[in-house]
Protein backbone atom coordinates (compact mmCIF):
# COMPACT_ATOMS: atom_id res chain seq x y z
CA UNK A 1 0.00 0.00 0.00
CA UNK A 2 1.20 3.95 -0.76
CA UNK A 3 0.96 6.62 1.79
CA UNK A 4 -1.06 9.16 -0.38
CA UNK A 5 -0.96 11.52 2.58
CA UNK A 6 2.66 12.68 1.52
CA UNK A 7 1.11 14.96 -1.00
CA UNK A 8 -1.91 15.11 0.37
CA UNK A 9 -1.24 17.30 3.47
CA UNK A 10 1.10 19.49 0.89
CA UNK A 11 1.11 22.28 -1.14
CA UNK A 12 1.05 20.46 -4.30
CA UNK A 13 -0.87 22.02 -7.26
CA UNK A 14 2.48 21.39 -9.48
CA UNK A 15 3.02 18.05 -8.45
CA UNK A 16 -0.19 17.26 -9.23
CA UNK A 17 -0.66 18.72 -12.45
CA UNK A 18 3.11 17.33 -14.36
CA UNK A 19 1.64 14.04 -12.30
CA UNK A 20 -1.73 14.19 -14.35
CA UNK A 21 0.36 14.58 -17.62
CA UNK A 22 2.68 11.41 -17.06
CA UNK A 23 -0.74 9.66 -16.01
CA UNK A 24 -2.43 10.97 -19.36
CA UNK A 25 0.16 9.72 -21.54
CA UNK A 26 0.58 6.48 -20.16
CA UNK A 27 -2.53 5.87 -20.30
CA UNK A 28 -2.89 6.87 -24.20
CA UNK A 29 -0.12 4.59 -24.61
CA UNK A 30 -1.76 1.61 -23.30
CA UNK A 31 -5.13 2.85 -25.51
CA UNK A 32 -3.10 3.21 -28.42
CA UNK A 33 -1.73 -0.56 -27.86
CA UNK A 34 -4.82 -2.12 -27.11
CA UNK A 35 -7.88 -2.84 -29.35
CA UNK A 36 -11.29 -4.59 -29.03
CA UNK A 37 -12.98 -4.70 -25.67
CA UNK A 38 -9.84 -4.39 -23.97
CA UNK A 39 -9.55 -0.61 -25.65
CA UNK A 40 -13.39 -0.32 -25.16
CA UNK A 41 -12.90 -1.28 -21.57
CA UNK A 42 -10.66 1.44 -21.06
CA UNK A 43 -12.03 4.16 -22.52
CA UNK A 44 -15.71 3.29 -20.89
CA UNK A 45 -13.24 4.07 -17.32
CA UNK A 46 -11.30 7.16 -18.85
CA UNK A 47 -14.45 8.21 -20.25
CA UNK A 48 -16.78 8.18 -17.61
CA UNK A 49 -14.33 9.44 -14.93
CA UNK A 50 -14.15 12.72 -17.33
CA UNK A 51 -17.88 12.90 -17.72
CA UNK A 52 -18.66 12.88 -14.00
CA UNK A 53 -15.76 15.34 -13.48
CA UNK A 54 -17.78 17.59 -15.90
CA UNK A 55 -20.64 17.02 -14.23
CA UNK A 56 -19.23 17.96 -10.64
CA UNK A 57 -18.08 20.95 -11.93
CA UNK A 58 -20.96 22.13 -14.10
CA UNK A 59 -23.53 21.47 -10.98
CA UNK A 60 -20.69 23.07 -9.50
CA UNK A 61 -20.96 20.38 -6.65
CA UNK A 62 -18.02 19.01 -4.06
CA UNK A 63 -18.35 15.68 -4.30
CA UNK A 64 -16.32 14.51 -0.79
CA UNK A 65 -13.30 12.93 -2.71
CA UNK A 66 -13.28 16.02 -5.59
CA UNK A 67 -13.49 18.12 -2.53
CA UNK A 68 -11.07 16.88 -0.51
CA UNK A 69 -8.31 16.18 -3.13
CA UNK A 70 -8.77 19.71 -4.13
CA UNK A 71 -8.83 21.39 -0.46
CA UNK A 72 -4.99 22.53 -0.12
CA UNK A 73 -4.70 24.56 -3.43
CA UNK A 74 -5.62 27.83 -4.21
CA UNK A 75 -8.78 28.54 -6.25
CA UNK A 76 -6.87 29.37 -9.04
CA UNK A 77 -5.25 26.19 -9.08
CA UNK A 78 -8.12 24.14 -8.32
CA UNK A 79 -10.01 25.39 -11.46
CA UNK A 80 -6.95 24.94 -13.80
CA UNK A 81 -6.37 21.25 -12.69
CA UNK A 82 -10.11 20.85 -12.78
CA UNK A 83 -9.90 21.60 -16.41
CA UNK A 84 -7.20 19.86 -17.02
CA UNK A 85 -8.42 16.54 -15.61
CA UNK A 86 -10.91 16.83 -18.64
CA UNK A 87 -7.92 16.61 -21.15
CA UNK A 88 -7.76 13.19 -20.43
CA UNK A 89 -10.65 12.86 -22.75
CA UNK A 90 -7.93 12.94 -25.52
CA UNK A 91 -6.88 9.43 -24.65
CA UNK A 92 -10.06 8.06 -25.90
CA UNK A 93 -10.95 10.37 -28.82
CA UNK A 94 -10.16 8.87 -32.06
CA UNK A 95 -7.56 11.34 -34.37
CA UNK A 96 -10.34 13.19 -36.80
CA UNK A 97 -8.57 10.87 -40.11
CA UNK B 1 -19.41 -10.10 -27.73
CA UNK B 2 -18.68 -13.23 -25.52
CA UNK B 3 -18.26 -13.86 -21.94
CA UNK B 4 -14.91 -15.90 -22.23
CA UNK B 5 -13.71 -12.85 -25.01
CA UNK B 6 -14.90 -10.30 -22.49
CA UNK B 7 -13.25 -11.84 -19.44
CA UNK B 8 -9.94 -12.54 -21.07
CA UNK B 9 -9.59 -8.71 -22.25
CA UNK B 10 -11.16 -7.73 -18.53
CA UNK B 11 -7.65 -9.71 -17.00
CA UNK B 12 -5.87 -7.98 -19.39
CA UNK B 13 -6.72 -4.72 -18.51
CA UNK B 14 -6.02 -5.46 -14.91
CA UNK B 15 -3.11 -6.74 -15.34
CA UNK B 16 -1.51 -4.02 -17.84
CA UNK B 17 -3.07 -1.34 -15.55
CA UNK B 18 -1.55 -2.44 -12.24
CA UNK B 19 1.77 -2.87 -13.58
CA UNK B 20 1.37 0.32 -14.94
CA UNK B 21 0.28 1.42 -10.96
CA UNK B 22 3.09 -0.25 -9.93
CA UNK B 23 5.77 1.94 -12.07
CA UNK B 24 3.93 5.14 -11.22
CA UNK B 25 5.15 8.13 -8.50
CA UNK B 26 3.49 9.25 -6.02
CA UNK B 27 1.20 12.01 -7.95
CA UNK B 28 0.41 10.09 -10.62
CA UNK B 29 -1.02 7.34 -8.37
CA UNK B 30 -2.93 10.52 -6.88
CA UNK B 31 -4.62 11.24 -10.20
CA UNK B 32 -5.13 7.98 -11.08
CA UNK B 33 -7.19 6.98 -7.69
CA UNK B 34 -8.99 10.13 -8.37
CA UNK B 35 -9.67 9.33 -12.42
CA UNK B 36 -11.40 5.53 -10.98
CA UNK B 37 -12.50 7.52 -8.16
CA UNK B 38 -14.75 9.36 -10.75
CA UNK B 39 -15.35 6.40 -12.91
CA UNK B 40 -16.83 4.52 -10.16
CA UNK B 41 -19.30 7.06 -9.75
CA UNK B 42 -20.29 7.09 -13.37
CA UNK B 43 -20.53 3.20 -13.58
CA UNK B 44 -21.60 1.85 -10.15
CA UNK B 45 -25.31 0.22 -11.23
CA UNK B 46 -27.25 2.87 -9.17
CA UNK B 47 -26.03 5.47 -11.35
CA UNK B 48 -25.79 3.79 -15.09
CA UNK B 49 -29.44 2.69 -15.78
CA UNK B 50 -29.14 0.62 -18.78
CA UNK B 51 -25.65 -0.59 -18.21
CA UNK B 52 -24.08 -2.80 -20.92
CA UNK B 53 -21.64 -5.47 -19.92
CA UNK B 54 -18.93 -3.31 -20.68
CA UNK B 55 -19.77 -0.47 -18.19
CA UNK B 56 -20.64 -3.79 -15.49
CA UNK B 57 -16.76 -4.72 -16.57
CA UNK B 58 -15.09 -1.49 -16.15
CA UNK B 59 -16.91 -0.77 -13.28
CA UNK B 60 -15.60 -4.56 -11.90
CA UNK B 61 -11.74 -3.22 -12.73
CA UNK B 62 -12.28 0.26 -11.61
CA UNK B 63 -12.98 -1.27 -8.13
CA UNK B 64 -10.69 -3.99 -7.99
CA UNK B 65 -8.01 -1.45 -8.99
CA UNK B 66 -8.68 0.91 -6.00
CA UNK B 67 -7.48 -2.19 -3.68
CA UNK B 68 -3.72 -1.24 -5.09
CA UNK B 69 -3.81 2.24 -3.36
CA UNK B 70 -4.99 1.49 0.23
CA UNK B 71 -6.71 -1.38 2.34
CA UNK B 72 -9.81 -2.37 1.89
CA UNK B 73 -12.77 -4.13 3.44
CA UNK B 74 -16.00 -3.57 5.52
CA UNK B 75 -14.66 -4.88 8.81
CA UNK B 76 -17.96 -4.06 11.29
CA UNK B 77 -21.12 -3.77 11.08
CA UNK B 78 -23.19 -3.97 14.27
CA UNK B 79 -23.42 -1.51 17.57
CA UNK B 80 -21.01 -1.75 19.52
CA UNK B 81 -21.21 -1.82 22.72
CA UNK B 82 -19.83 1.69 23.87
CA UNK B 83 -23.13 3.42 21.82
CA UNK B 84 -25.05 3.53 24.74
CA UNK B 85 -28.59 5.09 24.70
CA UNK B 86 -27.50 7.69 26.41
CA UNK B 87 -24.57 8.68 24.04
CA UNK B 88 -27.02 8.08 21.16
CA UNK B 89 -29.57 10.28 22.37
CA UNK B 90 -26.97 13.36 22.96
CA UNK B 91 -25.40 12.93 19.42
CA UNK B 92 -28.89 12.78 17.89
CA UNK B 93 -29.64 16.02 20.30
CA UNK B 94 -26.17 17.32 18.85
CA UNK B 95 -26.89 16.72 15.24
CA UNK B 96 -29.97 18.80 14.93
CA UNK B 97 -28.55 21.38 16.96
CA UNK B 98 -25.54 21.69 14.38
CA UNK B 99 -28.13 20.96 11.40
CA UNK B 100 -28.73 24.71 11.67
CA UNK B 101 -24.70 25.66 10.11
CA UNK B 102 -24.90 22.52 7.69
CA UNK B 103 -23.16 23.35 4.06
CA UNK B 104 -24.23 21.88 0.91
CA UNK B 105 -21.11 20.45 -0.91
CA UNK B 106 -23.16 18.29 -3.00
CA UNK B 107 -26.24 16.79 -2.97
CA UNK B 108 -26.22 16.04 0.92
CA UNK B 109 -26.12 18.74 3.82
CA UNK B 110 -22.53 18.65 6.22
CA UNK B 111 -22.46 20.12 9.73
CA UNK B 112 -18.54 20.24 11.66
CA UNK B 113 -18.88 17.68 14.65
CA UNK B 114 -20.04 19.11 18.07
CA UNK B 115 -18.78 18.59 21.06
CA UNK B 116 -20.19 15.06 21.95
CA UNK B 117 -19.19 13.89 18.18
CA UNK B 118 -15.73 14.96 19.09
CA UNK B 119 -15.06 13.38 22.70
CA UNK B 120 -16.82 10.39 20.93
CA UNK B 121 -14.20 10.10 17.99
CA UNK B 122 -10.94 10.92 20.43
CA UNK B 123 -12.80 8.55 23.35
CA UNK B 124 -10.24 5.96 24.28
CA UNK B 125 -14.31 3.50 23.44
CA UNK B 126 -13.64 4.52 20.29
CA UNK B 127 -9.92 4.16 19.15
CA UNK B 128 -9.61 1.03 21.36
CA UNK B 129 -12.57 -0.85 19.33
CA UNK B 130 -11.10 -0.21 16.15
CA UNK B 131 -7.81 -1.15 17.52
CA UNK B 132 -9.00 -4.40 18.08
CA UNK B 133 -11.31 -4.69 15.07
CA UNK B 134 -8.03 -4.00 12.39
CA UNK B 135 -5.53 -5.41 14.59
CA UNK B 136 -3.49 -2.13 14.41
CA UNK B 137 -2.97 0.73 16.08
CA UNK B 138 -4.77 3.82 14.69
CA UNK B 139 -5.11 7.66 15.52
CA UNK B 140 -7.90 9.49 15.63
CA UNK B 141 -7.38 12.61 12.57
CA UNK B 142 -10.07 14.78 14.59
CA UNK B 143 -12.40 15.40 12.17
CA UNK B 144 -15.61 14.44 12.08
CA UNK B 145 -19.15 15.47 10.38
CA UNK B 146 -22.55 15.24 10.94
CA UNK B 147 -24.38 14.08 7.21
CA UNK B 148 -27.90 14.73 6.12
CA UNK B 149 -29.92 13.37 3.43
CA UNK B 150 -32.76 15.27 3.41
CA UNK B 151 -34.30 16.29 -0.16
CA UNK B 152 -35.31 13.83 -2.66
CA UNK B 153 -32.33 12.67 -4.81
CA UNK B 154 -29.84 13.45 -2.06
CA UNK B 155 -26.53 11.00 -1.89
CA UNK B 156 -23.25 10.37 -2.84
CA UNK B 157 -22.63 8.30 -5.74
CA UNK B 158 -20.16 5.75 -5.73
CA UNK B 159 -16.54 6.67 -4.74
CA UNK B 160 -13.83 5.75 -2.13
CA UNK B 161 -12.67 8.35 0.43
CA UNK B 162 -9.53 10.53 0.95
CA UNK B 163 -7.19 9.96 3.55
CA UNK B 164 -8.71 11.71 6.27
CA UNK B 165 -11.40 8.85 6.40
CA UNK B 166 -9.52 5.51 5.08
CA UNK B 167 -10.08 4.06 8.14
CA UNK B 168 -14.10 5.76 8.26
CA UNK B 169 -16.63 5.09 11.42
CA UNK B 170 -20.00 5.62 9.63
CA UNK B 171 -22.81 5.50 12.89
CA UNK B 172 -26.13 5.55 11.82
CA UNK B 173 -28.10 8.59 14.14
CA UNK B 174 -31.74 8.49 12.43
CA UNK B 175 -33.33 7.58 9.28
CA UNK B 176 -37.19 9.12 9.17
CA UNK B 177 -39.55 7.72 6.23
CA UNK B 178 -43.19 7.37 5.45
CA UNK B 179 -45.23 3.78 4.97
CA UNK B 180 -44.65 4.65 1.08
CA UNK B 181 -41.09 4.25 0.80
CA UNK B 182 -40.47 0.50 -0.66
CA UNK B 183 -36.48 0.42 -0.61
CA UNK B 184 -35.14 2.75 1.94
CA UNK B 185 -31.79 4.11 1.17
CA UNK B 186 -28.85 2.63 2.07
CA UNK B 187 -25.31 2.68 2.57
CA UNK B 188 -23.90 0.44 -0.37
CA UNK B 189 -20.22 -0.90 0.30
CA UNK B 190 -19.03 -2.69 -2.72
CA UNK B 191 -16.83 -6.08 -2.38
CA UNK B 192 -13.40 -6.09 -4.37
CA UNK B 193 -15.38 -7.89 -7.17
CA UNK B 194 -17.88 -5.42 -7.39
CA UNK B 195 -20.44 -7.34 -5.65
CA UNK B 196 -22.83 -4.76 -3.69
CA UNK B 197 -24.00 -5.05 -0.24
CA UNK B 198 -26.63 -2.97 0.92
CA UNK B 199 -26.55 -2.11 4.82
CA UNK B 200 -29.64 0.14 6.17
CA UNK B 201 -27.95 1.34 9.21
CA UNK B 202 -30.25 1.70 12.64
CA UNK B 203 -29.56 4.35 15.23
CA UNK B 204 -26.82 3.62 16.93
CA UNK B 205 -25.49 1.12 14.41
CA UNK B 206 -21.71 1.68 13.09
CA UNK B 207 -19.78 0.54 9.83
CA UNK B 208 -16.37 0.18 10.05
CA UNK B 209 -14.97 0.77 6.63
CA UNK B 210 -11.77 0.84 4.98
CA UNK B 211 -13.49 3.68 3.01
CA UNK B 212 -9.90 4.42 1.47
CA UNK B 213 -9.76 1.27 -0.98
CA UNK B 214 -13.33 0.49 -0.52
CA UNK B 215 -15.89 1.54 -3.17
CA UNK B 216 -18.98 2.52 -1.63
CA UNK B 217 -22.10 4.73 -1.93
CA UNK B 218 -25.26 6.84 -0.05
CA UNK B 219 -28.23 5.87 -2.53
CA UNK B 220 -30.53 8.52 -3.30
CA UNK B 221 -33.71 9.01 -0.22
CA UNK B 222 -36.62 9.73 -1.91
CA UNK B 223 -39.58 12.41 -1.27
CA UNK B 224 -40.56 11.98 2.85
CA UNK B 225 -37.08 10.15 3.63
CA UNK B 226 -34.19 12.02 5.88
CA UNK B 227 -31.16 10.38 6.87
CA UNK B 228 -28.58 11.43 9.19
CA UNK B 229 -25.04 10.14 10.29
CA UNK B 230 -22.09 10.92 12.19
CA UNK B 231 -18.53 9.88 10.10
CA UNK B 232 -15.84 9.92 12.33
CA UNK B 233 -11.73 9.64 10.35
CA UNK B 234 -9.36 7.57 11.92
CA UNK B 235 -6.07 6.62 9.87
CA UNK B 236 -3.28 3.87 10.77
CA UNK B 237 -1.16 4.89 13.57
Amino acid sequence: MVNLSMIINGSRAKELESGLDKLQAKLKVLSDNSKGEKKELLNRIISTAVKQNQETEANNEGANHLARYYKPMSTHDQLKLKLKFNDLINVVEMPAN
Amino acid sequence: MSLDTLQKSKNELLSDINELITGMDMAEKINMQLLLSLAVGGLAPNNNKGSDEISENAFNIAVELMTQFRDAGLVKYERPSFMTNELLNALIKESKEVRKIAVRPGKHYLSPAGKVAEELALSNELVQYVNDALGYKVIPNEISSYLYYEEPGDGIPAHVDSDVFSINCIIGLSHEMGDHVENPSSLVVYSNDGKPKRILLKPGELVLLLAGGSVHEREPVVEGEKVSILTVGLRRG
